[in-house]
């Protein structure tokens, strides 16, 4: 979270790592955010992008041990919505490089792969965050309609 | 622990066309039963997988590398692989990743039946 806006807690929680948990944070998140101006296809596009960044976190940085903790956080400003996911790994997060279907078809890709490419598509903005204990990736959705003051 | 809910179901609706239903969630979770519900119509003869999404709920990019490898196991079988039933964040995923120049997508299952019903005769060419 960057800017001159001000932000402030909506929302945390946490999950065990493990399969299926990402649909999980993806419900919790999509509750929370449920009253806030978006439309409908933006609210399908920050459920794909919540459920891929858990996903990694899951994957890639917990390794699905479920004892570690997926921490999600939402923050809310005047303009937009930011969610944080973070997991306790690490290692550098392995930026893929991008999907190719016909790649994957012919075994030159691995058939998964999708998840910071959609991140990507889905998102307004995205970065991650590493230190010596964790990842943290930041999802950012602007509001449809920001009204005046 | 958060177990995704899925039920994957076959129906056959000739020798040559198998429609494969995908309720709830297509992640990891869903891999034996996918897998296993293509080798069901693949022996049975089918040359045309229909993947029906009316009730997909969730879909994770662990559930597109499903899709990926059932192509994958498609082509090398000679047989192709259709859907129908996609809600529009669906299709819009299906855009995006460019799986739909793999698995042709029609609206409904009426009209992916009236479609394939009607090149029958140029099924497995």
């Amino acid at each position: 979270m960057s800017g001159d806006e001000t932000w402030y807690p909506l929302a945390a929680f946490a999950l065990p790592s493990c399969p299926g948990s990402d649909e999980a944070v993806v419900n919790q998140v999509a509750t929370a955010v449920k009253k806030l101006p978006f439309t409908r296809e933006k609210r399908e596009a920050m459920k794909t992008a919540v459920a891929e960044a858990a996903l990694n976190g899951i994957e890639h940085g917990n390794r699905f041990q479920p004892e570690l903790p997926l921490e999600i956080a939402i923050w809310i400003s005047e303009t937009a919505v930011v969610i944080t996911i973070t997991d306790q790994g690490n290692t550098p997060i392995p930026l893929s490089v991008g999907p190719d279907i016909y790649a994957k078809l012919e075994k030159r890709q691995s058939p998964r792969g999708w998840g910071l490419f959609l991140i990507d598509e889905m998102a307004d903005a995205w970065q991650i965050v590493q230190n010596e204990s964790q990842h943290t990736i930041e999802l950012k959705f602007d509001f449809e309609q920001t009204q005046p003051k | 622990m958060y177990e995704t809910n899925f039920e994957i179901t076959t129906r056959p609706i000739n020798e040559q066309i198998t429609i494969i239903d995908i309720q709830g969630g297509l992640t990891a979770s869903a891999e034996t039963a996918l897998m296993n519900a293509f080798s069901l119509a693949s022996d049975s003869g089918a040359r045309l997988i229909l993947l029906g999404f009316d009730e997909l709920s969730y879909m994770n990019s662990s559930g597109i590398g499903l899709l990926v490898r059932v192509v994958i196991r498609a082509q090398r079988q000679a047989q192709r692989v259709l859907a129908f039933g996609l809600q529009e964040h669906f299709r819009r995923i299906f855009e995006l990743t460019r799986l739909q120049e793999v698995i042709h997508v029609y609206h409904t299952e009426e009209e992916a039946r009236d479609a394939l019903l009607a090149a029958k005769d140029t099924v497995g060419k």
